[in-house]
């Protein structure tokens, strides 16, 4: 019987002390994890529970997109069913954009081809000036090759290599101060329509700056500005941007300028167009 | 087989109890499932073996709850220690006796942890003057019921002995 008490006895202070060595222990995360596991271990059904009630709130939306997914696939579907028929009439457009040049002994139009690049590389200190792209040498870019990225369903001008590697290409940004290309305003004001060739010129800022316009030129701010067909780097007709502000006529200078918001801020390009050939066919005419 | 046994009450008091706590609460009134088998435990089998119930039974439920880790099994370990030596004193093989018993060790039980919380996280833990006084009376019944069904033929038959023997 003593034996017993005894052994009472050591186990209800060997207890005790536990107990009390767990309780003066302050619950630092080791303790809280263990305890959570544990609890988890006992009494999986409030996790279970919680992770469950999450799934079926998130059906409503599952579901939702699901059929949202289902409706873009049906509409993209149609679309592509379409560009057999677009594909032909491009086809027969061009052949009768060339036998009318042909006519009136115009040069042929530049054909080019596209390469796909990511910007993989721009400096905080050359924000405007450059960047480089993850396409060289090895994928066919060239020298002076012209540089454009998507707006939208728009093409539109970025810059042109400027430096060419193996495996990667320096684009000289519209927005490069040493940048200038030969482009054209379509006005688009009620007084008078035409198109007007001007220079557009980089400054190391958001903004390009286009001038040499003439001085009639009736030029409004939101009218869109175009790569000229007299550009050695870039196809006509391609989008360069808007015009933002007019100044007002120098009596001094015989031309007008602007200023011209890029169609896309070097912040937003991420991937980039590069059209390969454009300068060889240009020169070659 | 008798560890198996042993293994199975342990897990299956604490199942009662997470039961009774979860679903059966009214008003944060149930019955403590595992006092009141300690509480069996204790007169049938001894303090040594309600005190090693008491102690896990009580460190399972801490870390269940997620407050003081380690008061339950410390209240549980002293109400099982003081049973012991109770048994040896009183009768408490009849429900009659272990429904008494489990009045006085609710009323016990509380305070003690009311006091352990007190010490170790500065705030006396109340439960309220309804809990307080209704669930021994519900503690009682319950172990009346268990004794009554005498759920411990694995356990040897209670030994009266003196405590001076």
């Amino acid at each position: 019987m003593h034996r017993e008490l005894r052994l009472a006895n050591r186990l209800a202070i060997f207890f005790i002390g536990i107990s009390i060595l767990l309780l003066s222990l302050p619950l630092s995360a080791p303790v809280a994890s263990f305890k959570i596991s544990l609890q988890y271990l006992i009494d999986p059904g409030l996790y279970q529970g919680a992770d469950g009630l999450r799934r079926i709130s998130e059906i409503p939306r599952s579901l939702k997109n699901l059929l949202s997914a289902d409706i873009q696939n049906r509409e993209l579907k149609d679309e592509i069913k379409m560009e057999p028929a677009l594909n032909a009439e491009i086809d027969s457009l061009k052949t009768e954009n060339d036998r009318l040049r042909s006519e009136m002994d115009l040069e042929k139009r530049v054909s080019f081809s596209f390469v796909w690049a990511q910007v993989i590389k721009r400096s905080p200190a050359d924000w405007y000036q450059d960047f480089i792209i993850s396409a060289g040498k090895s994928k066919g870019v060239e020298l002076n090759d012209p540089v454009f990225a998507a707006d939208g369903p728009t093409l539109a001008a970025v810059g042109r290599v400027l430096e060419v590697n193996s495996d990667t290409a320096v684009v000289q940004l519209l927005t490069n101060d040493l940048s200038a290309i030969d482009s054209f305003i379509v006005s688009q004001s009620s007084h008078t329509h035409g198109s007007f060739n001007g220079l557009i010129q980089g400054s190391d800022s958001p903004n390009l700056q286009i001038s040499y316009l003439p001085v009639q030129a009736p030029l409004e701010e939101g009218e869109k500005v175009y790569t000229s067909p007299n550009s050695v780097s870039f196809p006509p007709s391609i989008l360069i941007g808007t015009v933002v502000k007019v100044y007002p006529v120098d009596p001094f200078l015989i031309f007008k300028s602007a200023d011209v918001r890029p169609a896309l801020s070097p912040s937003e390009i991420n991937e980039v167009l590069v059209g390969r050939g454009v300068n060889k066919a240009k020169i070659s005419q | 087989m008798k560890l198996i046994k042993r293994l199975t009450i342990f897990f299956l008091g604490l199942l009662g109890e997470w039961i009774f706590s979860r679903y059966l609460s009214f008003r944060g009134l149930n019955p403590q499932i595992l006092l009141i088998l300690t509480i069996n435990v204790a007169a049938v089998s001894g303090a040594v073996e309600a005190m090693i119930f008491g102690f896990f039974w009580g460190l399972l439920w801490d870390a269940l709850s997620l407050k003081l880790f380690g008061a339950r099994a410390l209240v549980l370990t002293l109400i099982s220690y003081g049973l012991g030596l109770l048994r040896k004193q009183v009768d408490m093989n009849t429900p009659a006796s272990q429904a008494i018993v489990a009045v006085v060790a609710t009323i016990l039980y509380r305070l003690i942890l009311g006091l352990v919380f007190l010490i170790f996280s500065g705030q006396f833990l109340w439960v309220g003057w309804l809990v307080f006084i209704l669930e021994p009376l519900y503690n009682g019944f319950f172990c009346f019921i268990l004794a009554a069904l005498r759920p411990n033929s694995y356990l040897p038959a209670p030994r009266f002995r003196s405590i001076a023997s």
